[in-house]
């Protein structure tokens, strides 16, 4: 495994490795995620990432913010490629890292994780101009066909659990009483807890007020990595966070499905997701496809997409959703976000958006979402896939949870925002050859 | 070069420009076109008459875009003061406050009021010969209207809030069109035109850019030349072309120098592109512009970055079909064959009737094209509607495909991209799945421009990505009316309905790669290089 650790190191640095290093690694992925689900089950607490796009330092950042892997556990929901400068090194490193910690780490597909895309976006070019030939770009390809679509997070808590503030100050005695839970926390730059949400005030929410808008946007990020003296992701404080008294069952038995684009009109379960053949290109269309590509909007029922691939989805369909697969949440990523993070629709889907300033000029934020454990919950934890996807059970789930009485419930939610890494110590590369046109 | 002949005004009758390249068939139609060889003649010709003539740096700044010795004719004039007209009504509409994904939606009111004004202000500022020719035939159509449809696609896509190449395309061909219409005069306007009126375009693309947010449509991020410009480079470049190495005006590699970028950037159009870059992106300039940089090396100076300019246009912009799909062809653009060329064996089957097809129901006027750094479908054609070719022609640098290796085979003048060479045998695009028939589309979406809070459709967004593959919608229609709500898969309970699950494994062999090598702007000739790596896939367990 030393090569491995080494590759790691390497990279880390944003060093390119050779050649057969990759193709081995590539070949080692394969290996494990061929044996992977196509909706991997993945135990929370996870912190769960959206778009990287080859920003690299950024991505660095990322794990300064959120904690090192392997000491906090991530999901990464696709798009690692493409667009930015170094694609080619945070696939690897995040690849690299799923093979020396497969089960700290998962990575499911983007739609830029495909062949045609990445010809298209850069992701092609990119190994060209570092290898000179396509080899590694085909190495890579050939994980990507791969990966699993979609990822789904059980035993999240109800609840985010205390924060802890660099003197070892415990933010809880800022945070309102037990059981007034913390259902949101919005942590932004400089590592400042700028909002929280309690169960009871988060039936106000609505997409409007739930951006972090309040965020110093301008504000110097500041050594944010100072915040963590815990771990962040790995949440766990031993406190056993209730779900609310049984005259208002919060629905927290529910699972967190994560996904890159969002909802297809031919995927009405998550079981449906488990009988798809991934192990290819990303089609054009059909359900593989639209789970890649798909946006929520504001509308009724479904729209055409404007990207020419995917949907658009509503409130209604995701509700639907949510409610006969028994989810709290859908976490996606696929579209940029100012502020970082969007919810929508009631909280029922939250966009995760991981790349600050964007392409460099977007002067967007970025964030991560950390999914506390619930340690109320071991039944839903032990009996984790059956018993969720029971149809049967769902459905019984379900209409208790119809009854009327039913508070809406996510899951606890926290929040890391962001900023892009400074950038001033990269020095002057010398130029590559000519693009062709040129020469 | 010299300018093609114009128009005679009193004989001629005008069409409404429509959008005639539905699909990646038909771009060797296309690069075979009178319109495409219009396109081309007209940008060698201005690259060419702004080239210094002698190599003394007194030449060289009789080219600077403020050179006093610069002769701004009366037609010019009126098109420099249309374009103050156009970039005052940004003042007009500020920016909507508040969250929002990312491009403003303001600017899909600043584009209706352009639209709604434009008559007016075309009938005001172009030339009066062109204004006073009456229209002729069966569709009552004017130079103005025709004219119409360029200038407006030269400012980007409303519904998706996004600007590229594809619509800087649609206003150089808005002047090309003036021009061939008689409205300048060649040998003596073409300073004027680039220097004064091109470049007030491409401030007011600068600010709305800005204002709005706009995303760069279509983007590669760094691995594109730029994010939304490319016509400032070939003039730029054109600009300082007669200059050896080392004498007087700036270096190539002195790009980088954020000194010498602020002394050119208002005198020369490369410059000036430069500055914008430097301007909203943060970072190494050869990290967020590796292609730039590496150009900036060129041995053979300037001359050697224009012909590359013209070269790389060829191919990345005019010959990529997200690109160029809206382009609309009437009578200005021809969607003819020139004399003598040679057909692709298979002609293009759109060749349709001129008036909106049925099977195009949208009722608004989203101008089509693909946007942005939103991620768009490379194969996506998507919305553009026929019956409105106002919102045709916007096209961007959506994803863009890379020529297929068999249309570039069929069309032996193909300029075909050598940095992004497709790897060979790229998934045909697959069949549509039937049951997709039963999907009930909410047609408001489609439709719906304004959003409520300010939150921006899907394609809104920064760096959105299209899909390649995509076949042009046939919109709601094709999927049947929209009761909106719940039960809106069609079949979920048949296991057919799950497309895919199904679907052939497609299974890409990557190996052969075409590289394109284009002799010059109007073409080139195709090497084909193939490599035999067929790679085995088969490793399922």
């Amino acid at each position: 495994m030393s090569d491995l650790d080494s590759a790691v190191e390497q990279l880390r640095q944003c060093r390119p490795i050779p050649e057969s290093q990759v193709r081995e690694i590539c070949f080692k992925a394969r290996e494990i995620l061929i044996e992977e689900a196509n909706v991997q089950i993945v135990d929370a607490p996870v912190t769960i990432c959206g778009d990287i796009h080859g920003q690299f330092h950024d991505l660095m950042e990322l794990f300064r913010v959120g904690g090192d892997c392997p000491d906090t556990n991530y999901l990464f929901m696709g798009d690692f490629v493409d667009r930015g400068f170094y694609s080619l090194e945070s696939f690897l490193l995040l690849l690299c890292l799923k093979v020396r910690y497969p089960d700290r780490i998962t990575l499911i597909r983007g739609n830029h994780e495909s062949r045609q895309i990445t010809t298209v976006y850069g992701f092609y070019d990119e190994c060209i101009r570092k290898y000179g030939s396509a080899n590694v770009w085909r190495y890579c390809c050939d994980v990507f066909d791969y990966l699993a679509l979609g990822a789904l997070v059980i035993g999240a808590g109800s609840s985010v659990q205390p924060t802890r503030l660099a003197d070892g100050e415990d933010a809880e005695t800022k945070v309102r009483e037990a059981e007034d839970e913390v259902e949101i926390e919005v942590i932004g730059l400089g590592g400042v807890v700028t909002r929280q949400m309690s169960r009871r005030d988060a039936g106000m929410i609505n997409s409007t007020n739930l951006t972090p808008s309040a965020l110093p946007h301008l504000s110097s990020s500041g050594p944010a990595g100072a915040l963590l003296t815990g771990v962040p992701g790995t949440g766990a404080s031993g406190n056993s966070r209730g779900i609310g008294n049984a005259n208002t069952p919060t629905n927290t038995g529910g699972a967190v499905l994560c996904v890159h684009g969002g909802l297809s009109p031919l995927i009405d379960s998550v079981d449906k997701i488990r009988l798809l053949d991934r192990k290819q290109e990303v089609p054009h269309d059909g359900a593989m496809c639209d789970l890649l590509w798909s946006d929520p909007e504001e509308i009724d029922g479904w729209g055409l997409s404007p990207r020419g691939a995917g949907f658009l989805f509503g409130a209604d369909i995701v509700k639907q959703f949510n409610h006969l697969n028994n989810l709290t949440l859908i976490a996606r990523a696929h579209q940029l976000v100012m502020e970082g993070f969007k919810e929508m629709f009631d909280s029922s889907i939250v966009t995760v958006w991981s790349a600050p300033n964007y392409c460099y000029r977007c002067g967007n934020v970025a964030a991560i979402l950390e999914l506390g454990e619930d340690n109320s919950n071991a039944v839903l934890r032990s009996g984790g896939e059956e018993v969720l996807f029971n149809r049967e059970n769902t459905r019984r789930l379900a209409s208790t949870y119809m009854g009327g009485s039913m508070k809406r419930g996510g899951p606890g939610r926290r929040y890391r925002v962001f900023e892009a890494a400074a950038q001033d110590s990269r020095g002057m590369p010398s130029k590559k050859p000519m693009p062709y046109y040129f020469l | 070069m010299a300018a093609p002949l114009a128009i005679p005004l009193s004989t001629h009758t005008f069409r409404r420009p429509q959008k005639l390249i539905n699909n990646n068939d038909d771009l060797p139609y296309f690069l075979n076109s009178k319109a495409h060889h219009l396109i081309v003649t007209y940008i060698q010709h201005f690259s060419d008459a702004i080239t210094p003539t002698g190599p003394d740096t007194k030449s060289t700044e009789s080219r600077y875009a403020n050179s006093p010795s610069i002769v701004v004719s009366q037609s010019v004039s009126q098109i420099v003061e249309l374009l103050a007209t156009i970039e005052a009504i940004i003042d007009e509409i500020p920016p909507i406050e508040g969250p929002r994904r990312f491009g403003n939606v303001a600017f899909r009111t600043w584009f209706s009021t352009l639209e709604a004004r434009s008559p007016e202000l075309l009938r005001k500022y172009l030339p009066e010969s062109i204004v006073n020719t009456p229209a002729k035939g069966v569709d009552d159509i004017t130079a103005v209207d025709e004219l119409q449809v360029y200038l407006l696609g030269g400012f980007g896509s409303a519904q998706r809030l996004d600007y590229g190449t594809g619509h800087e395309l649609s206003f150089f061909a808005f002047l090309c069109g003036i021009w061939v219409l008689g409205g300048f005069e060649t040998g003596k306007d073409e300073l004027g035109l680039v220097f004064k009126a091109f470049d007030a375009y491409l401030a007011i693309i600068r600010k709305l850019v800005l204002t709005y947010n706009l995303e760069p449509a279509g983007s590669h991020g760094v691995w594109g030349l730029d994010d939304h410009s490319f016509l400032p480079y070939i003039f730029g470049s054109a600009q300082l072309a007669a200059t050896p190495e080392g004498m007087g005006p700036p270096a190539p590699g002195s790009i980088v120098d954020a000194n010498t970028v602020e002394r050119e950037r208002r005198r020369n159009m490369y410059f000036g592109a430069i500055g914008f870059i430097r301007d909203v992106k943060k970072g190494p300039f050869w990290e967020h512009s590796p292609y730039l940089y590496d150009i900036s090396g060129a041995i053979g100076g300037w001359k050697k970055i224009n012909m590359g300019m013209m070269k790389m246009y060829a191919a990345e912009v005019l010959g990529k079909f997200p690109v160029v799909q809206h382009f609309p062809f009437g009578s200005i653009f021809p969607w003819d064959l020139v004399e003598g060329a040679k057909l692709p064996p298979k002609l293009p089957s759109t060749i349709a009737p001129s008036s909106s097809s049925s099977t195009n129901p949208s009722p608004s006027v989203l101008p089509g094209g693909a946007g942005g750094e939103v991620t768009k479908a490379p194969w996506s054609t998507l919305p553009s509607d026929s019956s409105k070719p106002l919102s045709a022609i916007p096209q961007t640098t959506r994803m863009r495909s890379a020529t297929p290796i068999s249309q570039a085979n069929l069309a032996n003048r193909v300029p075909v991209s050598a940095l992004r060479g497709p790897p060979m045998g790229m998934p045909p695009p697959p069949v549509p799945s039937p049951s997709r028939q039963n999907i009930t589309i909410n047609p408001e979406s489609t439709t719906t421009v304004a959003v409520p809070g300010g939150f921006a459709p899907a394609i809104g967004g920064v760096a959105v990505t299209t899909a390649p593959w995509a076949k042009a919608p046939t919109g709601p229609s094709g999927f049947g009316k929209g009761s909106g709500g719940g039960d809106a898969v069609g079949n979920p309970a048949d296991p057919d309905s799950v497309a895919g699950v199904d679907a052939p494994v497609r299974r890409v062999r990557s190996g052969s790669v075409t590289v394109g090598e284009t002799g010059s702007l109007a073409g080139g000739k195709v090497v084909e290089y193939t490599n035999n790596h067929n790679h085995n896939k088969e490793e399922e367990k």
